[in-house]
């Protein structure tokens, strides 16, 4: 169910980034899109087209007094008496002297000829220059020299400065193209819509795969959050979400962590508070049934040592060992009883707030005289010799709430394993490290050990009760130090020691 | 003027051309993240970091080169409690059956690869312990840890879940591929 939301969201979040990328881009269109329109309909003025137009027609005019002027002198020459004559008649010679006459007169004439009908030159004249097309543009003009339909044909080549007729042209030519651009204004606007469509379909192929690897991330994470949520919703402690990235997701994972953390540790304490005063009920049911017949066995078994008087060695030496076995044994057995009941009894943690750096100076102390508490077999013995104890206790403030004596039991187990297990080695000698680390949220008393250590498969069964590899524990030390700081709301755990090599055993208590 | 109505239908479509995104989008499939979705497929290729109780195992390993053995890629961080838990098992499962041609590869989530050797003292674990910037789990999913990865000698994903893994299953699930050879 959470998860097909979080489908959504991914493409909702790719969505506002599309849109965001989009809507800037759109509002830019349409105001280009009006910009282009404005601006066109400056530049297309039909005014500014007239004007354009008018500039033309006066070029257009001015080339048509040059033509119409070379074509009144051409009229000019051709109507000349001496040349007409001298065409009439066909004598070339006079006709190229009438030519000759003409010239002079009109500066801008390049040549002159006289053409029969059939096309055959009968006298020419020119200025002596070639016309140069480059700089000049050349003019023919045709006019007949009689009223005759055979009459020979006067053909005067004029010339004029190429530059103007060039002018003209590309005033023409821009004129021209103002009106084609005119024409084609629509196919401009197009143009832009096109590039613009084109500009959002590249930002629909950049941001919509961005969107997607952007809220891919975000989407995951919160994804990984939810099927986790389902599955502690279920009663599953048993999962932790990746914590990734630095952002509030972060903080959330992070977060949801430490709530299953805690909402497992909860559990477990509770099931092995329960499990724990099972133990206790049925140790003080045991204390109370081997406690009982203790004391009559014992006086049934004086009073037949002290009540015999027949002579038989043999058996008087009979009742001196079995009076000797019973008292031994009956002394263990209610030891042992006195332990179960003190088990069964135990009292509860009260924590108080306390610097539990001071407290360790303290118990560093009170040592010596524990060290004879710690009843570590052999009495005579310096029960601490060849085992080196160090002490690793900050300088600052360790602030936990604690039960002082409770927790000095602890302290006391977890020692006195230690020492045993040193002693148990081959080398029958050691180290101890006790020390305090601290996070912000949890302080961790540590007592490690260079001794033989843990077997991995005993890891978890040492903390229980009865659960002893010695062959006079009782298995209870580990139990108790256990009960007790659960009590305190912390954990204590069975490690490997990486710097002694032995076993190391950490109690985190939650810091105040 | 009116000439420019000409032009407007171009524009006029950018609307449903976003519409027909969001049918797009819409539609897309949506990015598979549990991990049990690569079930019976492919093992995705990867480099994998060792960092701790390598072995003869080649640094970075590519999966691909541990063809013909039974993988099982334990995703873990050594600040989860439940990963803790079951790092004995893995290693129990580990210890029976690597000289049988079980790799086993313990793939960390924590932020840095220096916590991971203490970790293995501490927990006594001996399987190799590899260190990932991220790209494992991506290609396996991860969603939540401990995840473990079952991968077949052919390079099939035969078990990906989340949780704690029992030992039972795992010992089985191994011990039957190792067998059906
Ligand atoms: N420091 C240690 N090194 C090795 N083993 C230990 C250590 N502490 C405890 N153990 C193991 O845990 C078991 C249970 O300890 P405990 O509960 O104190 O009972 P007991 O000391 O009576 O055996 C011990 O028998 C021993 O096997
Ligand atoms: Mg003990």
């Amino acid at each position: 169910m959470i998860s097909s939301l979080t489908g959504r969201s991914e493409r909702r979040l790719a969505l506002v980034i599309f849109l965001s990328a989009l809507i800037p881009l759109a509002v830019s269109v349409s105001l280009g899109a009006s910009l282009f329109r404005q601006a066109s309909s400056i530049w297309f003025d039909p005014e500014v087209g007239e004007q354009l137009d008018r500039g033309v027609d006066v070029y257009k005019d001015y080339v048509r007094a040059v033509k119409d002027d070379m074509r009144h002198q051409a009229d000019v020459i051709a109507s000349d008496q001496a040349l007409r004559e001298a065409a009439r008649r066909g004598n070339s010679e006079l006709e190229l002297t009438a030519l000759e006459s003409s010239f002079s007169a009109y500066p801008n004439l390049v040549a002159l000829r006289v053409v029969s009908i059939n096309g055959r030159t009968l006298a020419s004249h020119d200025r002596g220059r070639r016309l140069d097309t480059n700089a000049e543009k050349s003019l023919e003009v045709r006019r007949p020299l009689g009223d005759a339909a055979s009459s020979p044909i006067l053909v005067a080549t004029f010339a004029v400065d190429r530059k103007r007729f060039d002018e003209l042209e590309s005033a023409g030519n821009i004129v021209a193209k103002y009106h084609q651009l005119e024409a084609s204004r629509n196919d401009l606007y197009q143009g832009f819509i096109r590039a613009f469509s084109v500009l959002i379909g590249l930002t629909l192929a950049l941001t919509l795969p961005l969107g997607f690897v952007l809220a891919r991330g975000v989407t995951r994470r919160v994804r990984r959050l939810a099927s986790a949520i389902e599955r502690v919703a279920a009663g599953d402690f048993s999962v932790r979400v990746p914590v990734t990235g630095s952002d509030e997701l972060t903080e959330l994972a992070s977060a949801f962590n430490r709530m299953v953390d805690e909402m497992a540790g909860a559990r477990a304490r509770i099931e092995y508070l329960q499990r724990m005063g099972a133990w206790q009920e049925m140790a003080q049911r045991l204390a109370h049934e081997i406690k009982n017949p203790l004391t009559p066995i014992q006086l049934a078994v004086q009073q037949c040592h002290r009540k015999y008087n027949g002579d038989s060695e043999q058996f008087r030496a009979l009742l001196d060992t079995t009076l000797e076995i019973v008292e031994e044994e009956v002394a263990t057995l209610r030891r042992l009883v006195g332990t179960f009941s003190d088990f069964a009894r135990m009292p509860h943690a009260e924590p108080q707030a306390a610097d539990v750096a001071e407290f360790l100076r303290e118990f560093r102390e009170q040592f010596s005289h524990i060290e004879e508490a710690l009843e570590l077999g052999d009495g005579i013995d310096d029960v601490s010799g060849g085992i080196d104890i160090e002490w690793r206790i900050p300088d600052e403030v360790v602030s936990a709430s604690i039960d002082r004596q409770m927790l000095r039991r602890v302290l006391v187990n977890l020692v006195r394993n230690a020492a045993q297990a040193i002693r148990s080695s081959p080398a029958k000698a050691g180290r101890i490290i006790i020390s305090i680390a601290q996070t912000p949220t949890t302080c961790f008393v540590v007592v490690e050990d260079s001794g033989p250590g843990i077997l991995e498969s005993d890891r978890i069964k040492l903390f229980d009760p009865y659960f002893t590899t010695k062959s006079d524990g009782t298995g209870l030390g580990l139990a108790i130090a256990k009960k007790i700081v659960i009590e305190h709301g912390g954990e204590v755990e069975a490690l490997g020691s990486s710097e002694l090599g032995g076993a190391k055993f950490v109690i985190a208590l939650p810091v105040t | 003027m009116s000439n420019n109505a000409k032009g407007r239908p171009t524009f006029d479509k950018l609307p449903l051309l976003i519409v027909a995104v969001l049918v797009v989008m819409a539609s897309l499939p949506r990015f598979c993240s549990v991990p049990s979705h690569l079930e019976g497929k492919l093992a995705p290729d990867v480099s994998i970091d060792i960092v701790a109780n390598g072995g003869d195992l080649a640094t970075p390993v590519a999966l691909q080169a541990l063809r013909g053995h039974v993988v099982v890629l334990a995703f873990w961080a050594t600040w989860c409690p439940p990963c803790n838990t079951e790092a004995p098992i893995l290693n129990r499962v580990w210890g029976r059956f690597r000289d049988r041609g079980l790799v086993m590869i313990g793939v960390s989530n924590d932020d840095s690869s220096d916590v991971i050797a203490p970790w293995a003292i501490d927990r006594g674990v001996t399987y190799p312990l590899a260190f990932d910037r991220g790209s494992v789990s991506r290609a396996y999913s991860v969603s939540a840890l401990p995840t473990v990865v079952v991968i077949s000698k052919e390079g099939n994903v035969l078990l990906a879940q989340t949780g704690m893994v029992s030992e039972r299953t795992l010992s089985q699930l191994v011990e039957k591929n190792l067998r059906d050879y």
